[in-house]
């Protein structure tokens, strides 16, 4: 007799345990983002995508283009507690991680087997600034799918500083591609 | 407790074996306070070579030393006129472009020897304010300046270093312009060259590196900076940094100079624990009639800590002496240039710690060795 | 007057171990030695003599029995104890005087002194009046090297006498002296305990020094043989 009203009891208990778990906040919530970064994921059409090579000699300062990429290209691609990264053309810059032997590479993300005439060209600087051009004090690592060696379509405006050699892109939209 | 006379004779009943305590005890300090005064040298150089206002650019992948960076010639001007927060003078931004270069240089009447050259520009004396003209002036064309410790490196005496003086270096003669003081940093064993000048003998169109001296010890700007511009392939290190890894490069001696004290100080306490048992073991019937007239074990073990105290103390003193006449402020050379050793308090009390360590672990094993055979036996022993 | 005796020894018994050996110096020893007795123990190599004298004095301490001295059981005392004790109650004689080399007659004397807390004056007065005793105050400043064997001997009574301890143990006090400075000690010996009631007991080889005592014990392999009162 006593078993039986035990047991129901205790299944109840472990049940409203359960029930508890999932309803209790994580024990480290990851910080929120900050909105002018979060309205920037959207989806952005394809059409007329420009490429890394070309584009940072066609294009000047001010000028809007899309480019598409993979977070990849460098040792350090994210830069902490600021809006950055760095964005690699995928037929001109090879990650370690697609090499016959990456065992040598110091990261699986750098492209120390390419050339670095290959590296500097084939690869852009993606900011994200605030109202006063200033960019935003918030690191990009992790915020909305955006990891080292993710796609990444980027719908930005060349910045100012960008020359033959340096090409730094304002980005207006960013989309993770799977 | 036994009377303090009675430690103070029992000192010089046997004046050879107060003299090897005394001399252990000696090297033993010696010892510890050298490689103290050294590691405190090297520590308070290479800490001091850091300002934490100063950034250096340098080649990624060459982090870890300047000599073997190599960054574009144009990247001292684009961070000049990029990078916000630097420092400025009369409209000149405070931007060190530098070429770090381990060549050979020869003074009259020495060896040809091995030593850094830096080839800067006039902004490095924005960028490393603790930087002083000691005599002369900045140098020109086919001039060098030394520091004021690199007579040391140079293999000359140090009366000898001094404006007009000639050095030979790729086979050419240059004259000293001047001689600078930076204190305590590893800049003062350096030679300092006009930057153009050396690019043109070691036929090097890049730099060593850039130094750049902030407003603020924030270098975000630099890092960013250096992303944007992944062209130039930079790396950013605080200087603190920087030096803070040389640091750590030289750990590995900096531990042997403790280890190898370590292993004499060991040696010499097995000495000393020999020297005292005999010392002790001719005392087993005096230490059993102290016992037997009713003193404690632990007074007359009081009384043979007091002794040996009083030889290895006097020990540590006289070797501190020595060392503050002998080793303080000398000049030793490594890799990265000289340094003087630094008999700083917190070494000197090392030293005299080192003989309190001595004279009680040294007296404890032989004497509780001594106190412990049984009265009847210990009366009866030869002594 | 206290009629009890200071020493009682009952069933005393000291074993050792000598290497895989047990050792049996003395075996259940009873013993009464009277206060201000001057007793003399004798015995041939291995008698227990020895062995008596060290528990007696509180150097050693037995393996079974009771050894009660002026009243209290020493068998049980810890060594701290124990070594206590014996600055307060007794006084020891050595055969080689195991006098302190660094220190001066004086000084010798004076150590069984440090261990109480009399005041300088007095441990002045106390030292002074015991190298009296003996007949050494004008050598209180000299070290042991510069005295001779007989002066040596009376400085370690002194250092014996100086804290007034109801009991004196000697062991062989005359083994290391000439015929003339031995007859000088047993005479003092005899006047300690005549003349200011110390108990003595003394361990010795020699049929003469045996004579000064008052009485005569005979051991061996342990055990009492006989008692023997000797003539005043």
């Amino acid at each position: 007799m006593k078993t039986k009203t035990i047991l129901p009891v205790l299944a109840a208990l472990l049940l409203a345990a359960c029930g508890k778990e999932a309803s209790a906040p994580p024990s480290s919530a990851a910080p929120e983002i900050d909105p002018r970064i979060d309205a920037l994921f959207m989806e952005i059409s394809a059409e007329k995508l420009a490429k890394i090579p070309e584009a940072r000699h066609s294009h000047s300062v001010k000028d809007e283009l899309v480019l598409e990429g993979r977070i990849m290209g460098a040792m350090d691609l994210f830069v902490d507690g600021h809006a950055m990264f760095v964005l690699g053309d995928m037929e001109t810059v090879t990650p370690c991680i697609d090499m016959p032997d990456p065992s040598h590479c110091d990261t699986p993300w750098d492209a120390c087997c390419d050339p670095k005439e290959l590296r500097i060209q084939g690869t852009a600087t993606v900011q994200v600034l605030d109202e006063q051009g200033q960019v935003i004090p918030q690191g990009l690592e992790g915020v909305n799918g955006l990891e080292k060696l993710s796609k990444v379509r980027v719908k930005a405006q060349v910045a100012a500083g960008s020359d033959g050699e340096a090409f730094i892109l304002n980005a207006l939209a960013l989309q993770v591609l799977p | 407790m036994l009377p303090f006379r009675y430690a103070i004779r029992n000192l010089f009943r046997d004046p050879m074996r107060l003299l090897q305590t005394l001399l252990g005890s000696l090297l033993v300090t010696l010892l510890v306070m050298g490689a103290g005064a050294f590691n405190q040298g090297m520590t308070r150089m290479l800490s001091a070579s850091g300002d934490p206002l100063n950034v250096i650019l340098l080649g990624a992948g060459s982090e870890e030393s300047l000599q073997r960076s190599e960054i574009p010639d144009k990247a001292a001007g684009i961070a000049a006129s990029t990078i916000p927060g630097i420092q400025e003078r009369a409209g000149r931004s405070a931007v060190s472009p530098e070429l770090h270069f381990m060549g050979y240089l020869q003074a009259p009447d020495a060896e040809r020897v091995q030593i850094l050259l830096r080839g800067v520009k006039a902004e490095a004396l924005m960028v490393y304010p603790e930087l002083s003209l000691l005599e002369g002036r900045f140098p020109r064309a086919g001039e060098l300046m030394p520091g004021r410790m690199a007579w040391k490196s140079l293999g000359i005496p140090q009366e000898d270093l001094k404006p007009g003086m000639l050095l030979e270096f790729e086979g050419q003669s240059f004259r000293v312009s001047g001689i600078f003081a930076a204190p305590g940093t590893v800049m003062e064993s350096e030679i300092w060259a006009d930057l153009n000048d050396l690019r043109t003998l070691t036929q090097r169109d890049s730099l060593s590196g850039v130094t750049l001296r902030m407003q603020s010890p924030d270098h975000r700007e630099v890092k960013l900076f250096s992303t944007r511009r992944r062209n130039l392939e930079l790396s950013v290190v605080p200087e603190q940094e920087y030096y803070a890894g040389l640091a750590h490069f030289y750990a590995p001696i900096r531990g042997m100079t403790w280890v190898t004290a370590l292993l004499i100080g060991v040696g010499a306490l097995a000495g000393g624990l020999n020297t005292l048992y005999a010392a002790f073991a001719s005392r087993i019937a005096e230490l059993a009639t102290l016992q037997t007239l009713g003193y404690s074990r632990a007074a007359i073990l009081l009384s043979l800590i007091q002794e040996a105290l009083m030889a290895c103390l006097l020990g540590s003193l006289l070797a501190l002496t020595l060392a503050l006449q002998f080793l303080d402020g000398l000049t030793v050379s490594f890799s990265m240039g000289s340094f003087q050793l630094d008999m700083s308090p917190g070494v000197v009390l090392a030293g005299l710690l080192t003989g309190l360590f001595l004279g009680v672990l040294g007296t404890l094993p032989p004497a509780l060795r001594c106190l412990v055979p049984p009265l009847p036996a210990a009366l009866r022993s030869a002594g | 007057m206290n009629a009890s005796p200071l020493i009682h020894c009952h069933h005393l018994t000291k074993h050792y171990r000598k290497g895989k050996q047990q050792v049996t110096p003395l075996q259940a020893l009873d013993l009464k030695v009277p206060r201000g007795e001057f007793l003399a123990l004798m015995g041939p190599s291995g008698s227990g003599k020895t062995t008596l004298l060290n528990l007696i004095a509180g150097i050693d301490s037995p393996s079974e029995g009771e050894l009660i001295i002026d009243g209290q059981d020493i068998s049980q005392l810890s060594r701290g104890k124990l070594s206590r004790w014996r600055a307060q109650h007794v006084g020891y004689i050595f055969q080689l005087y195991h006098l302190i080399p660094v220190l001066s007659a004086y000084e010798n004397v004076e150590l069984p002194l440090l261990l109480d807390s009399f005041s300088g004056r007095e441990r002045r007065e106390r030292v002074e009046l015991a190298l009296r005793l003996v007949g050494l105050e004008d050598r209180m400043h000299h070290k042991p090297k510069e005295l001779s064997g007989g002066q040596e001997q009376r400085v370690a009574i002194a250092r014996a006498l100086v804290a007034d301890p109801p009991l004196l143990v000697a062991d062989e006090p005359t083994g290391d002296l000439d015929r003339d400075a031995a007859a000088s000690v047993l005479q003092l010996l005899q006047e300690l305990s005549r003349e200011h009631g110390k108990t003595i007991v003394m361990v010795t080889h020699d049929p003469k020094a045996a004579e000064a005592a008052d009485r005569l014990l005979h051991l061996e392999k342990g055990k009492l043989l006989e008692s023997e009162a000797l003539p005043a």
